[in-house]
């Protein structure tokens, strides 16, 4: 006896499900910007800056003049945004 | 509730992929979600929350599909989709992204071997012409075409080369005890005679006319036209078939970078002439630069759905024929090497020849 073709509703409704979820993971990746790295395109010598920054930081922590870095170094663990 | 004191204590993270993907890479990787869902290769039960997690299960269970467990029996490598051609350290990549303008709009799908696999297929050739006098030249011609669709392979073409160029600095002294002579005196007779008028069509035509006696043989025969038909009409897609237009900058990096690995090495046995202009071609390899990767395909993600999805399968189409193609390809080096180490046992017994090692142990060398 011939079988009755049933549409499968639920897998066409997921089928749509997960192409909107594709959808809105593109449109994210396109649209959100990340506000340090935009400014950084803007001023790339940002880049130098913080490198130069980091040698001087290295210096003090390494060099002699252990009481001068104390007073210089920022906390452990501060993010200091470069452009902030 | 406050538990024992522990020296060491992990949580357990439950649901939480073990990955970490930047946006970045989950741009691409939906768009080309999208794709494979439209083909049929991903299915709305892959999705997990993440488009790159989403083309992998995709990805992976359509290499399962066409017999990527069967070809890793014999060939070690990957086949990957990528946003570059190039290995990239996480700095370098950081660099690039930061510089790109929104999403990377290119993909694409590279091939690479991390071994060459040995084959010694002198004992197979033997065996072949006890059947028929052309059989083993015919056999070698398909066999070694079809690898050539997917691999750099190195012969004793390759070898023969090799020794040519190194025989102009030896004296006859030195060319007396050189290995480089062997390459021309140990290639087998049934090659040496028939190899240059046995061209592939016919071939290929002998092979599907032929009824041999041997069940190995047969079966031999069986596998190497399975792998002549799953890579019909498709063709090596070496990097230098890439144009400047579809990958900007393309042309400076092939100049810079160096030839392909070989994916396999065929010998006539293990050890021999074609084996030691190898080892030392291989010593070299990558030394000037980046090797090719042996197979490359892009994927314009900038590209209208029907074209997308056009270039998505005509994409998925080679890798899937490659892997079906290998999968057969394994099966014949198998075969082969069971002869070889038939051959060896067989060998190892009889007194006054010298005890060589056991093939599988050169193998894992």
């Amino acid at each position: 006896m011939p079988r009755k073709r049933i549409r499968d509703h639920n897998r066409d409704g997921k089928f749509q499900e997960v192409m909107c979820a594709l959808r809105e993971a593109k449109q994210v990746t396109e649209t959100v910007r990340d506000p340090i790295m935009e400014q950084l395109k803007r001023c790339p010598d940002a880049f130098k800056v913080g490198e130069i920054l980091g040698k001087v930081f290295d210096s003090f922590k390494y060099g002699q003049d252990e009481i001068l870095a104390d007073r210089l170094l920022p906390p452990a663990g501060t993010v200091i945004p470069p452009l902030a | 509730m406050i538990g024992f004191p522990l020296a060491v204590s992990i949580p357990r993270l439950k649901g939480v992929r073990w990955r970490c993907c930047t946006r970045w890479a989950e741009g691409p990787a939906a768009t080309l979600g999208m794709s494979l869902l439209r083909l049929g290769i991903c299915q709305p039960s892959d999705w997990s929350g993440s488009a790159v997690d989403f083309v992998e299960r995709g990805f992976n269970r359509f290499c399962r599909e066409n017999g990527v467990i069967e070809a890793k029996k014999v060939w070690a490598g990957e086949l990957r989709i990528a946003d570059s051609l190039f290995e990239l350290t996480e700095q370098e990549r950081n660099q690039i992204e930061a510089g790109r303008e929104g999403a990377s709009e290119q993909l694409f799908l590279t091939g690479d071997y991390e071994a060459a696999a040995s084959i010694p297929i002198g004992e197979t050739l033997r065996r072949l012409e006890a059947e028929d006098e052309l059989l083993p030249a015919a056999f070698y011609r398909v066999f070694v075409a079809n690898l050539y669709k997917w691999m750099r392979v190195y012969e004793y073409v390759d070898a023969q080369e090799h020794a040519e160029m190194w025989m102009e600095d030896l004296d006859d002294e030195e060319l007396q005890a050189s290995v480089y002579r062997k390459v021309e005196t140990e290639i087998p007779p049934c090659i040496q005679k028939h190899s240059a008028r046995m061209a592939y069509k016919r071939a290929r035509r002998l092979l599907q006319e032929i009824k041999p006696a041997a069940p190995l043989a047969r079966q031999l025969i069986r596998h190497v036209l399975e792998m002549d038909a799953c890579g019909l009409g498709h063709e090596h897609a070496w990097p230098g078939h890439l144009n400047e237009k579809d990958v900007p900058g393309i042309s400076d990096w092939l100049m810079d970078a160096e030839s392909s690995r070989p994916g396999c090495l065929i010998t006539w046995y293990e050890n021999d002439a074609i084996n030691a202009c190898f080892d030392e071609d291989a010593q070299h390899m990558g030394e000037n630069g980046p090797c090719q990767p042996n197979v490359v395909l892009s994927i314009r993600l900038d590209r209208p759905i029907r074209k997308l999805d056009e270039d998505v399968r005509r994409v998925f189409d080679h890798a899937g024929a490659m892997l079906q193609s290998l999968a057969s390809a394994a099966k014949v080096v198998e075969t082969i090497r069971e002869l070889y180490d038939e051959y060896l046992r067989e060998h190892r017994l009889q007194p006054g020849l010298p005890v060589e090692p056991g093939a599988s142990g050169v193998r894992n060398e």
